[in-house]
């Protein structure tokens, strides 16, 4: 057992000459049979690094049961919210696509929100503390005439 | 569709560069006086950029194109200076078959001029693409190894980390890591675990950013994702109210023949049901029975988009 890309994961010889390879990824228990190592740097030596070994889907006899996590690397997702409300209950944009970055130049990052019907919300980052951002309410960006962005659709 | 801060042509100004269903990679520049309307980006022979599959603005329908070389239906896109030359090329992300494609720049960081073609990116060897579609791609260094990889959403859910294991004139990636794995469940808005009623995951369609979200010198995770939950405490019928419902289905099935008959007569006279007065006034009394059986129909699930953070450990 070892810890690869900062993940604990598991190595299995087996009669076929194979090492299985299986990688704790999500918070469930689940049960893992078919995934497996089939050779790394192209050739099956021995060298095996952490980074240099290349996974396939392969039958591999028996299973194994880890005690995977998501939290290996990550804490339990949790929903944005402005203010008590969960963000983009009041834009209610569909498919929303997040993305960070200072698009007034204020030297802040904003969050800027798409969607699949082509709008573009911006979320200002109301506070000064470096920590989590307090996102103010939504506002649509505008084109320099003052109308809404909106991306061709169709 | 995710959106990313540019500056496509070298002006001082930030564009803003975002995916769109139409099939064109968009970008909105900016001037001096604000944004510009968006357009669509275009390759060298001023053609839109696309993988084949676009929105025919002239004839009003979808359609395809054979001229990238590629098959698929560009939804997302990010740029990164792909070959180490200064410019800005773009890596676009496809919606049904979910691959991913390579569009070089082959002019400058000032006058970018895209090439005609689009090239596959490979992952491991073999073509990279998201099992079941929405390859929404992100250009990160993920891993802090000072090369850029790929982080990519999809539309099953899940989050994908390509390795850059090449080198900076020459990107290669390795096969996808899973940083969260997609829910194991067919629906397409997938059905995802709840906790006090209210949904625990984002479910699918996947749109990310990778960003130190908390500044604590790591990167954390940002997913957008529509999911569906049960709700909690879900309302029972009465007796009087099913008998309604019922009722209300019966009729608005009974008017579904009269529907089609009507859109069937418009069509062979070439006119539009919105230029019929007598199919605007039948589809006002059916939109009026659907309404009230919307009310009646209470549904077990409730359904979301929401934008969620993964914070890293």
């Amino acid at each position: 057992m070892g810890d690869f890309l900062k993940r604990h994961v598991v190595l299995v010889a087996a009669m076929t000459g194979l090492v299985a390879y299986f990688s704790s990824l999500t918070l469930e228990t689940r049960q893992q049979s078919q995934t497996g190592v089939v050779g790394w740097n192209d050739s099956n030596s021995q060298e095996l690094t952490p980074t240099r070994f290349l996974i396939e889907s392969a039958n591999v006899a028996g299973t194994v049961e880890l005690p995977v996590a998501e939290g290996d690397i990550f804490e339990a997702p949790v929903r944005l919210k402005v203010g008590e409300q969960y963000l983009n209950n009041a834009a209610r944009q569909m498919y929303p696509s997040p993305a960070m970055f200072d698009i007034d130049r204020d030297g802040q990052l904003e969050l800027v929100v798409g969607d699949i019907f082509g709008s573009l919300n911006v979320y200002e980052n109301l506070s000064d503390e470096k920590s989590d951002p307090v996102w103010s309410s939504h506002i649509p960006l505008k084109l320099s005439d003052g109308a809404k962005v909106k991306v061709s659709n169709w | 569709m995710s959106s990313q801060l540019v500056d496509f042509n070298g002006d001082g100004n930030h564009d803003v560069l975002v995916g769109s269903f139409s099939g064109s990679p968009h970008w909105i520049e900016g001037s001096e006086k604000g944004f510009l309307p968006s357009t669509a980006l275009k390759d060298r022979d001023e053609e839109d950029i696309l993988i084949s599959a676009f929105w025919n603005t002239v004839d009003k329908k979808w359609d395809q194109s054979d001229r990238s070389g590629t098959s698929g239906h560009c939804t997302s896109v990010a740029a990164v200076d792909w070959e180490g030359d200064g410019d800005l090329d773009l890596v676009l992300g496809g919606y049904y078959e979910g691959g991913l494609f390579l569009r070089i720049n082959e002019g400058t960081s000032t006058e970018p001029k895209f090439a005609q073609s689009n090239t596959v990116i490979e992952a491991g060897g073999e073509p990279m693409v998201i099992q079941g579609g929405l390859s929404t791609p992100r250009v990160v260094d993920w891993n802090g190894d000072g090369k850029f990889d790929l982080l990519c959403g999809g539309s099953k859910g899940g989050v994908f980390f390509f390795k850059n294991v090449g080198d900076k004139a020459a990107p290669q990636f390795a096969s996808a890591e899973v940083l969260i794995e997609p829910i194991d469940d067919s629906s397409y808005i997938k059905r995802v675990p709840t906790s006090g009623g209210q949904p625990t995951q984002p479910g699918s369609s996947f749109h990310i950013d990778a960003v130190d979200y908390d500044q604590d010198g790591d990167l954390d995770l940002l997913v957008g994702g529509r999911c569906s939950w049960e709700k909690e405490d879900v309302p029972v019928l009465t007796a009087e109210q099913e008998a309604r419902l019922a009722e209300l289905t019966t009729e608005m099935e009974s008017m579904t023949p009269k529907m089609r008959e009507m859109l069937e007569q418009m069509s062979e006279l070439g006119e539009e049901p919105t230029d019929s007065e007598d199919y605007k006034k039948f589809m006002r009394a059916y939109s009026k029975l659907s309404r009230e059986a919307s009310k009646l129909r209470v549904s077990p699930f409730e359904s979301g988009d929401f934008v969620w953070l993964y914070r890293r450990k």
